[in-house]
C-alpha cells in the first residue's frame, strides 16, 4: 500500500534483464490505479464504513442509556413488585431513600414521611409473558402448518401461490391495523372487552405472516432426497413430513418462530386499544381479563409524566430490551449453529 | 445431517403399500394444512373487511373532504386527514431518504469490503437494532435528545433566520420533538431490514461479473458502479419501497417524538410540530366513538391501502426491471 505509483511502473529508464521483467511486482494491481481512481477508491470505501458507524452509533447510544438509566432501577423487587398507583407514585417521589438509589445528588426533605411502596413492574412482566406466549401459541401453530401446506403439497399451485402472496401482504400490514381490527372486531363488535387474550390476538396476526414465511423457506431448505426415500420407503406424505421433514428442519423453524416472538415482545401499536390496565401481579395473572405489557407501560409512563414515571419507564425499557435481546440471541445462536455447516 | 430418523424397518412403513393403514391421517393431515393456509387468507379478508366497514361511515359521509381537507376539529366534526398524510409523507421520506444510501453503504461494506470476521459484527449489529422494541426508540429520543436537540434546532433556526428558502424548511422550533426528529429515529429504525434485504441482492451478483471486471483493471469502486449496482436495481427499488411501507407504519416511537400536533398543518418547517396517520390513531381510538372513531379507523384503512400499493407496486418494478436486466444477459 505504502508504494507510491511511480515506484513500480515498468517503463523506467535502465531497461530491466528479462527475469526482472518477468517477475511480477507484489503490488501491481495498486501500481497500475494512480491518482483520481485510486482516490475515488479509497473515498467510497471510507464512505461504506462511515455509513456502518452511522448505524453502530445510534445503537451503542440507545442501548447505552436503556443500560445506564435503567440499570440503577431493576431488581429482582422491581420486576416483581406491582407497579405504584399515580398517589403511591407522587409519595415516592419525596422519598429520599428511593431517591437517592437512583440519583445520589437528587434535592429531597430527609424529615418529610418515609414512603412504604416502591416502585415496581411486575404486573407488565407477567403480563408480557402472557400475551406473547398465548400469541406464539396461536400463530406458530398455525403458521408452521400453513408453511407446510406451501412447501408440502400447493408448491406451485395458484392456492398456495395466492397465499404466498398474500402472506407477503400482510407482512406489509402496519402493525397499528392489528390492533384496530381486534378492537373493532373483537373487543367491541364481538363485545369480548379488553384483555390479555384480545392483545395477544392482535400479536398473532402480526407474527402469523412472519411465521409462515419464515417456516417456508426452512422447509424448502430440506433436500428433497429425503422426501424420496421416505417416500420410497413406503410413507405417507404426513409422515414424512412429521418424521423426515419436521425434524431436520426444526432449528431453523425454531429460531424463525423465535425472531416473530421477539418482535411480537416488543410491540405496543397492536396492544394500545386492546389490552386494557393492571397494577397488580395479581390483576396481571390472566387470560380473559385485563392485564398491561412492558412495551405498553413504557408508552403510558412516557405520555403521563411525572417524577417517577421516567424511572420506571427506563427500568421498563431495560427489561424489555433484555428479554428481546435473549430472546433474538438465543434464535440466531441456534440458525448459526444448524445452518453454517 | 442432524438426526433425521428415517423409518426405514418400522413394521407399519413395511406394511403400508399392502394395506390403507394410515390413509385416514394422511388425508386429515393434508386438509389441516389446507385448512391453515386458508386460514390465513380468511384472516386477512377479516382484517380488510371490518376495519373497512367500521371505517366507512367516514368515507360516505365526509367523503372528499376526508381525504383532501387539512381541517381536522373532532369536537365540531370536522374530519380532514390530510394534515396527517402530510406528515406520515414528510416524515417517511426523510427516513427513507437518510437510511436508502447508508443501508446500500453498510450492504455494499459487508459484501464486497469487509473481511469475514467483521462481517459477522456487522451482522450482528443490524439484528440488534432491528430487534430494539420501536417504544424504546421513543423512550431514549423523548427523554435523552429532546432537551439537546430544542437547543440544535433554535441555533440552526437562528442562523437560517435571512435565508430565503431555508428558513421555511429550518424555522423555529417549539421543541426538540419534531418532523425532523421522528424522521431521523425512523430512518434508524428501518436501516435494519433495507440492508439486510440490499444484502441478499448483493449476493446474488454472479462472482465472475466481479472478478471480470477486477481483472480488467477496475478498482473496488469502479467494480461496484460498473456491475454490483446495475445487476442489482431491481432488488434495491424493492428494498427501498419495503422500507417506505415500514416507515408509513410504524407508530409508537413516531408517535412519541413527532410532536402531537392536534391539528396537524401543511407545513415545510421541519422543526415544527405535527402528527402522522398512526400516531394520531394511537394517540385517540380509545376514547373515541361515532363518526370520531370511523374517522381514526378510516385512517387506518387508508394507511393500510397505501402500504398495499406500495407493496404492490415494488412487486411490479421488480419484476419489470429484473425481466429487462435477464433480456440483457
Amino acid at each position: 500500500m505504502t508504494a507510491t505509483a511511480t515506484d513500480t511502473t515498468i517503463d523506467s529508464a535502465a531497461e530491466p534483464s528479462v527475469a526482472d521483467r518477468l517477475r511480477v511486482p507484489s503490488d501491481v494491481r495498486i501500481s497500475t490505479i494512480k491518482g483520481g481512481r485510486f482516490v475515488r477508491n479509497k473515498v467510497a470505501t471510507a464512505t461504506m464504513v462511515l455509513a456502518f458507524v452511522l448505524a453502530a452509533v445510534p445503537l451503542l447510544f440507545v442501548v447505552g442509556n436503556v443500560v445506564k438509566e435503567g440499570g440503577r432501577v431493576v431488581s429482582w423487587s422491581f420486576l416483581t413488585n406491582d407497579i405504584p398507583t399515580k398517589a403511591a407514585g407522587d409519595e415516592l417521589s419525596s422519598n429520599c431513600d428511593v431517591l437517592r438509589r437512583y440519583d445520589p445528588t437528587a434535592e429531597c426533605d430527609d424529615a418529610a414521611p418515609k414512603a412504604q411502596t416502591t416502585l415496581g413492574m411486575g404486573p407488565a412482566v407477567v403480563g408480557t409473558l402472557i400475551t406473547t406466549g398465548l400469541s406464539a401459541l396461536m400463530a406458530i401453530p398455525l403458521g408452521i402448518l400453513a408453511a407446510i401446506y406451501l412447501n408440502e403439497y400447493g408448491k406451485k399451485n395458484r392456492l398456495a401461490g395466492f397465499i404466498r402472496f398474500m402472506t407477503d401482504v400482510m407482512t406489509g400490514v402496519p402493525s397499528i391495523v392489528m390492533g384496530i381490527f381486534v378492537y373493532t372486531l373483537w373487543v367491541s363488535q364481538f363485545g369480548q372487552g379488553r384483555s390479555a387474550l384480545a392483545a395477544s390476538l392482535a400479536l398473532a396476526c402480526l407474527m402469523l405472516p412472519i411465521v409462515v414465511r419464515s417456516s417456508e423457506e426452512m422447509l424448502r431448505l430440506v433436500p428433497n432426497a429425503l422426501r424420496e426415500g421416505s417416500a420410497a420407503l413406503g410413507s405417507r406424505t404426513w409422515k414424512t413430513t412429521m418424521k423426515v421433514v419436521l425434524p431436520t428442519a426444526l432449528p431453523g423453524l425454531v429460531s424463525g418462530s423465535m425472531l416473530a416472538v421477539a418482535r411480537a415482545a416488543g410491540e405496543t401499536a397492536p396492544v394500545l386499544f386492546t389490552i386494557g390496565a393492571a397494577n397488580t401481579v395479581a390483576a396481571a395473572t390472566t387470560v380473559t381479563g385485563q392485564s398491561t405489557t412492558l412495551s405498553f407501560q413504557i408508552y403510558n409512563l412516557i405520555t403521563a409524566g411525572g417524577s417517577v414515571s421516567p424511572k420506571m419507564a427506563w427500568g421498563a425499557a431495560f427489561t424489555l430490551i433484555a428479554l428481546v435481546l435473549i430472546l433474538t440471541s438465543i434464535a440466531r445462536a441456534i440458525s448459526a449453529r444448524f445452518t453454517m455447516r | 445431517m442432524t438426526s433425521v430418523n428415517l423409518p426405514a424397518g418400522q413394521p407399519d412403513t413395511a406394511t403400508a403399500l399392502s394395506s390403507s393403514k394410515g390413509a385416514g391421517a394422511d388425508k386429515a393431515f393434508r386438509y389441516l394444512a389446507v385448512g391453515s393456509g386458508i386460514t390465513v387468507l380468511v384472516i386477512l379478508a377479516l382484517i380488510t373487511y371490518s376495519t373497512t366497514q367500521k371505517a366507512w361511515p367516514a368515507f360516505s359521509t365526509y367523503g372528499f373532504d376526508y381525504f383532501f381537507s387539512t381541517d381536522w376539529r373532532p369536537n365540531q366534526k370536522k374530519f380532514g386527514i390530510l394534515g396527517f398524510a402530510w406528515g406520515t409523507a414528510v416524515i417517511s421520506l426523510i427516513g427513507v431518504s437518510i437510511a436508502v444510501p447508508t443501508s446500500i453503504g453498510i450492504a455494499l461494506f459487508a459484501t464486497e469490503v469487509a473481511p469475514r470476521r467483521l462481517r459477522r459484527v456487522i451482522t450482528t449489529v443490524m439484528d440488534l437494532l432491528a430487534a430494539v422494541p420501536s417504544v424504546v426508540f421513543g423512550l431514549v429520543g423523548f427523554y435523552v435528545l429532546r432537551q439537546p436537540l430544542q437547543d440544535l434546532y433554535r441555533w440552526v433556526g437562528d442562523a437560517v433566520a435571512d435565508v430565503p428558502v431555508l428558513h421555511q424548511v429550518f424555522g423555529q422550533g417549539s421543541s426538540g420533538i419534531s418532523l425532523l426528529t421522528a424522521g431521523i429515529v425512523l430512518a434508524i429504525m428501518i436501516m435494519p431490514i433495507i440492508t439486510s434485504v440490499s444484502r441478499e441482492v448483493f449476493d446474488t451478483v454472479p462472482r465472475n461479473d466481479k472478478e471480470g471486471a477486477l481483472a480488467l483493471g477496475a478498482t473496488r469502486a469502479e467494480m461496484i458502479n460498473g456491475v454490483v449496482i446495475p445487476h442489482s436495481l431491481g432488488g434495491l427499488t424493492g428494498a427501498v419501497m419495503l422500507g417506505l411501507g415500514r416507515a408509513m407504519g410504524e407508530t409508537i416511537a413516531v408517535t412519541l417524538l413527532i410532536g402531537a400536533s392536534s391539528k396537524p398543518p401543511i407545513t415545510a418547517n421541519l422543526f415544527g410540530a405535527s402528527d402522522a396517520m398512526p400516531s394520531g390513531i394511537a394517540r385517540k381510538l380509545s376514547e373515541a366513538s361515532g363518526d370520531y372513531q370511523a374517522a381514526l379507523i378510516g385512517m387506518g384503512v387508508t394507511l393500510f391501502f397505501i402500504t398495499l400499493a406500495i407493496n404492490l407496486s415494488s412487486r411490479k418494478v421488480v419484476s419489470i426491471v429484473d425481466r429487462r436486466l435477464k433480456g440483457v444477459a
